[in-house]
């Protein structure tokens, strides 16, 4: 190596260290800014929440004048801790938050900002008026956020949240979630399509025996995932749209439409529709498991014969499980029952999962002397 | 007249806490705040006055709210202060496993502060 080389060499080195040190020293001190601005802010939080409840305990609170009172970080701030509140809080003193937020105009702001052709904005919006009484038209709702599915989700749970003051608001915000049928939902808006469609009302149903032609396989999946976890009482919902899936070329929508009948079962016109004996012995196992747990859920005595059937006639192993997981749940087979060729081995590997889920479970109780278990 | 009169806050949330502290005390009761199991705990252990009644999250760090109540099932002193559960959490489960752990009570959020100082308050 020359003399050259070893001088560039160390020049390169030497330029390397300074960047090094220098990147070193640029992440320290935004480590340390990052800090204060943080302490400053918990600080304002603080201070700012101490004043709200200080506010409160006055005889006449004199909310807008007091919001005006307040600097700019502090009404933000006030902003995230009402957030908070208005999340986790009801009764009386909710109220109050709720003349706190009118007060900073936040119904207001939120309005506004369902304009912005942003979706992030538009989704904080509607998040922040589905815990207002701040008013907003349904057809508002639709104007501004039908364009993507994550707004058309938000502004169903706003009409979720806030079902009392809408008429409809189960039929409206399904409508909105499902849109054409043509996009997979989020469990965000599975979950809010379970939470509008349980109880009294089930549109869900009415609006599947319209257009469940027109749904993409995946959405008609999703909306039988959605009837399966939701309790129905309408005794006059259309279902007479579910028994055509149970003959689709696809397993999975067998499947799915098989799991969908489980909140049906105390419908006698249901339970005498559907022909179980086709069901377990469909060709795809995983038809067939649904069938045993939805029979499993039902729990009458036509379902016991058939589990009790299944158990002796399923070839497949896993399936077999789940039909004896079944039975055992329901009932104490007659002796020598389990004993029966081509049972036994599965019927044992049940009874020991019954045995180490007790075990488990007694040995939750604080009384639970653990020399003594088996 | 209820003989309880003071409380000990474990819970997380800072917003929370504080929201609690203040509705406890603007009703006179003498109130102390810990961060979570661990700290409360701590607290219990060291201090002479123990509360009338504990206000307990679930999900918190460390020692979250089913273990400390699994600790306090074990400890004859911390056994005996009636304790309400005060939590998002609402499943089965959970539900069945705090009240096999002694919990006095279990209130899921959202909650009415008033509300839950009315069943604090009957626990005496």
């Amino acid at each position: 190596m020359n003399i050259s080389t070893t001088v560039f060499v160390g020049i390169i080195a030497s330029g390397l260290f300074i960047v090094f040190i220098v990147l070193s020293l640029l992440a320290i001190g935004f480590s340390v800014w990052k800090r204060r601005e943080d302490t400053i802010k918990a600080r304002s939080r603080d201070t700012v929440r101490q004043k709200l409840f200080e506010q409160q305990e006055r005889a006449n609170p004199e909310w807008t004048q007091w919001v005006d009172s307040l600097s700019a970080t502090e009404r933000e701030n006030l902003i995230a801790v009402l957030d908070r509140y208005l999340r986790v809080v009801e009764g009386e003193q909710r109220e109050t938050f709720l003349d706190v937020a009118a007060a900073l105009g936040l119904g207001e702001r939120s309005d506004a900002a369902l304009e912005q052709s942003a979706v992030v904005p538009r989704l904080r919006a509607l998040a922040t008026l589905a815990m207002l009484d701040y008013p907003i038209s349904v057809d508002r709702l639709f104007e501004t956020c039908s364009d993507t599915q994550r707004t058309r989700e938000a502004a169903g749970r706003l009409l979720y949240e806030r079902r009392d003051e809408y008429e409809n608001a189960a039929r409206l915000g399904s409508e909105l979630i499902l849109w054409d049928g043509n996009h997979p939902m989020t469990i965000y808006g599975l979950e809010t399509l379970a939470e509008l469609n349980t109880g009294t009302e089930t549109p869900l149903l009415y609006q599947a025996m319209d257009s469940i032609s027109v749904w993409k396989e995946s959405v008609v999946i999703q909306v039988c995932f959605v009837l399966e976890h939701t309790e129905q009482i309408d005794p006059d919902a259309p279902i007479g749209w579910l028994f055509p899936l149970l003959e689709h070329e696809s397993s999975t929508v067998r499947t799915a439409a098989v799991r969908a009948f489980k909140q049906q079962g105390w419908r006698d016109t249901v339970r005498n529709r559907l022909d179980l004996r086709s069901l377990i012995t469909d060709n795809a196992p995983n038809v067939r498991q649904a069938t045993y747990e939805v029979l499993t859920y039902w729990g009458d005595e036509q379902a016991r014969e058939y589990l009790e059937w299944a158990t002796i006639t399923e070839a497949d192993e896993r399936c077999q499980l789940v039909a004896i997981r079944g039975l055992l749940a329901l009932e104490t087979p007659r002796e020598g029952f389990s004993d029966q060729i081509g049972l036994r081995k599965a019927w044992h590997w049940v009874e020991a999962e019954i045995a180490v889920s007790d075990r488990q479970r007694i040995r939750t109780s604080p009384d639970t002397n653990l020399e003594q278990l088996p | 007249m209820s003989d309880i009169s003071s409380v000990l806050i474990i819970e997380d949330d800072n917003d929370l806490q504080q929201l609690l502290q203040f509705n406890f005390e603007s009703k006179g009761f003498d109130v102390v705040t810990r961060d979570d199991g661990a700290e409360a705990l701590a607290y219990l252990k060291d201090t002479d006055t123990l509360p009338d009644v504990i206000i307990l999250d679930l999900l918190m760090p460390d020692v979250d709210g089913l273990e400390f109540l699994r600790q306090r099932a074990d400890s004859e002193r911390l056994g005996a202060i009636p304790t309400v559960i005060l939590s998002g959490v609402d499943d089965e489960d959970t539900l069945a496993e705090a009240y096999e752990l002694g919990v006095d009570d279990y209130v899921t959020k959202p909650f009415s502060p008033n509300a839950l100082i009315t069943r604090v308050t009957h626990l005496g």
